[in-house]
């Protein structure tokens, strides 16, 4: 995997029709996987996932630990010389694998969904609701001392959560009707 | 006096644990003359969940935020929050292309007129500007005297970076915070972790990877012999506290402060004004660092 590839990979027209990158600009110096924020639980680092995507591993990338190990810091984005929008390229890989039915859920995923579902439902996120949500899906409440000497500094917003207005809820409406449709690059 | 209205995006960490940095920003832009307008009904950013998983969503989310600012009194918007400035900043960015900007429109029901011309900054952009510094050095009421800080910006403060943007901060050594701080007479430390991710959009969904990269710039932090973490980011300041208070038995423990609360108490502004008192670690001779200016 050290050679620089290129040939027909229906993934390479996929992603490219859904975000604005250009894979072909790629060569592979590895910038990217240097200063990468999530890289000691990835499988591939971000040099790799670009070969593979130009090697047309589509399922092999979809089921990877690496898409969900990627926070988002921009950095790898930031550094690289051919100014590939690698954050926008992890963004779409996310996006396509939750839409294939068999991708396996993880705790990423998990946290993801409920956090849309309350942006949808309030406008905004709410963190004590949001973490109540998230323990009643399986996942451990942090350490009671924490949320002792969060709640004694009142740190935690006891405040009910924000009513959007009927704009924005039908703002949500279109969204979930119209997601998923290709609007350009 | 500044006084010039700007429009300000809270987002959704500062009206929950992160109450001291709204409290202490909307203290020392009051002192200065700065009028933050909070646009009414603006909602999340879309930071992360939204742009990892429905990319849709999170175009109608920024486009919808943006365009409450262009509706408003002034076009330019500030966010103290890193996540909420670099995702709304990415949004205007994507709203700069006319077919995106359609379906957008399409989307929030709008025609989102100006919404390209909305300029998105970074709290400490705002705070940076030349004028403004000055305004803050001249209300200054005390210096602090044998205080080491380091400022950590995290990474989104100062990402996306545009070349075309020759007013912005660099993003692997950024200054602004610097200088800022250094103005208050705090002994500024030079380290290696100013703009290194601190793995916060894990917190909750991924501590193992979010561990790894606190526990980094704790370390670095504290090597570079700092006594105070001074931040510009609500997740950046959780996510380091939470972990401290986690190590609590065995580590350093060091007091990790929004940088306009350091701003307020050299404003005159008392530790419980400006929050300090609600911080995990909230045990530090505040006063005996500050001398008269």
């Amino acid at each position: 995997m050290t050679m620089v590839i290129t040939g027909n990979s229906t993934l390479q027209a996929e992603v490219e029709g859904i975000c604005d990158v250009n894979i072909d600009a790629c060569i592979q110096c590895g910038t990217c996987t240097g200063g990468c924020s999530g890289i000691e639980l990835m499988e591939y680092g971000p040099r790799q996932i670009i070969q593979l995507i130009k090697l047309n591993q589509r399922q092999l990338l979809l089921d990877s630990k690496a898409i969900w190990m990627c926070v988002s810091c921009h950095i790898c984005e930031d550094r690289c010389p051919s100014k590939i929008k690698i954050t926008s390229l992890m963004d779409t890989l996310r996006e396509m694998a939750c839409k294939e039915p068999t991708t396996k859920t993880n705790e990423q995923i998990k946290f993801h969904k409920l956090y849309v579902k309350q942006v949808k439902a309030f406008g905004r996120s709410h963190e004590s609701i949001l973490t109540m949500a998230l323990t009643f899906k399986g996942t451990p409440l942090p350490p009671l001392k924490l949320m002792k000497d969060l709640i004694t500094r009142m740190r935690v917003d006891m405040t009910p959560p924000h009513r959007p207005n009927k704009s924005y809820r039908l703002s949500i409406r279109r969204v979930e009707e119209k997601g998923g449709k290709r609007h350009g690059k | 006096m500044v006084s010039k209205p700007i429009a300000y995006f809270p987002g959704c960490s500062l009206h929950g644990l992160a109450k001291p940095f709204d409290t202490s920003t909307r203290l020392v832009c009051n002192k200065i003359g700065i009028a933050l307008q909070e646009p009414d009904d603006w909602n999340c950013c879309g930071a992360t969940s939204a742009h990892s998983i429905d990319h849709t969503l999170n175009l109608a989310l920024g486009a919808r935020n943006l365009n409450l600012v262009a509706k408003s009194m002034s076009n330019t918007v500030t966010a103290p929050c890193a996540a909420c400035y670099s995702n709304l900043k990415r949004s205007s960015l994507e709203l700069q292309n006319p077919q995106k900007r359609k379906f957008a429109s399409e989307l929030v029901d709008d025609d989102l007129e100006n919404v390209e011309n909305v300029n998105v900054i970074h709290l400490l952009e705002l705070l940076s500007e030349t004028s403004i510094s000055n305004e803050i050095k001249a209300s200054l009421k005390y210096r602090f005297s044998d205080l080491n800080v380091v400022c950590y910006y995290g990474c989104l403060t100062v990402r996306p970076n545009l070349e075309s943007d020759l007013e912005s901060d660099s993003s692997e050594n950024p200054q602004s915070m610097d200088r800022l701080l250094g103005a208050l007479g705090a002994d500024v430390r030079d380290w290696s972790h100013k703009s290194e991710c601190c793995g916060g959009s894990h917190s909750l969904c991924g501590p193992e990877l979010a561990n790894i990269r606190t526990d980094e710039v704790l370390r670095q932090a504290i090597a570079s012999g700092a006594d105070v973490i001074a931040v510009a980011c609500p997740l950046c300041h959780s996510n380091l506290e939470f972990r401290l208070h986690a190590l609590q038995a065995r580590g350093k423990q060091i007091p990790v402060v929004f940088f306009t609360q350091l701003i307020g108490l050299a404003m005159g502004f008392a530790t419980k004004e400006v929050g300090l008192n609600k911080l995990l670690v909230n045990s530090f001779p505040w006063r005996e660092k500050l001398t008269l200016a």
